[in-house]
């Protein structure tokens, strides 16, 4: 949609000089019917002239803000493969120290899981040992003495 | 402009997505091929490729799984 919308930009500046030309004209004609008209008082024609003028910039600078905003976007439309190659090395960088950490937490986690394991083999193992040594122990001490 | 700064900041973002994509599995790689190397499992290259993989699939399972589920 993006892309269609600077594609649009040469239509954005005819229309705009199209504008800017009836603009002008508008005002041209409108300041020459106020010279001419029967308005006698040199007061109002200045209002009325400052008046259209008003109008003329409103509009021109309205215009004016679309035609630079349609050329900004057609030139970011001509240097997207810049932006993207900017944006693509700024991820890289951020990514490789993000796909690093990853790698470093879960080998973190993997060995705290191994020391875990040993602990509780150990523990399993000292618990059956010494079962079985006072097992041994109880069953020494029922044998009659020779 | 206020469009056209939204247009850059589009193509900046879609750049930096894809390289953070890569970076990531690069960066994942390169610490798994140190590892693997060191640990004597096998070369460099091969855990390389080893770690590239495996970050890849870990990328796209947890895309999967944070999709939400109506989407997939």
């Amino acid at each position: 949609m993006i892309e269609r919308r600077s594609r649009q930009f040469w239509w954005y500046a005819v229309a705009f000089v199209a504008y800017f030309l009836q603009l002008a004209g508008g005002m041209a004609v409108s300041i020459l019917f106020t010279l001419r008209g029967p308005e006698t008082d040199g007061l109002d024609r200045a209002v009325i002239i400052a008046e259209r003028f008003s109008y003329f910039a409103i509009g021109a600078t309205a215009l004016t803000y679309t035609f630079l905003e349609g050329r900004e976007m057609w030139l970011a439309n001509r240097l997207k493969e810049h932006f993207r190659q900017e944006g693509f090395e700024a991820g890289r960088d951020v990514g490789r120290d993000e796909g690093r950490q990853e790698l470093r937490a879960e080998l973190i986690e993997a060995r705290q899981e191994a020391i875990s394991a040993r602990r509780e083999g150990y523990e399993e193992g000292y618990a059956k040992a010494k079962k079985e040594g006072m097992e041994q122990q109880n069953g020494a001490d029922d044998k009659p003495a020779d | 402009m206020w469009l056209a700064d939204r247009l850059k900041e589009h193509f900046w973002r879609e750049g930096f997505e894809e390289g953070f994509a890569q970076g990531y599995a690069e960066g994942y790689a390169e610490g798994y091929a140190e590892r693997y190397a060191k640990g004597r499992s096998g070369s460099y290259e091969e855990g390389f490729a080893a770690g590239y993989a495996k970050a890849i699939k870990d990328m796209k399972q947890r895309q999967h799984q944070a999709r939400p589920p109506d989407a997939a």
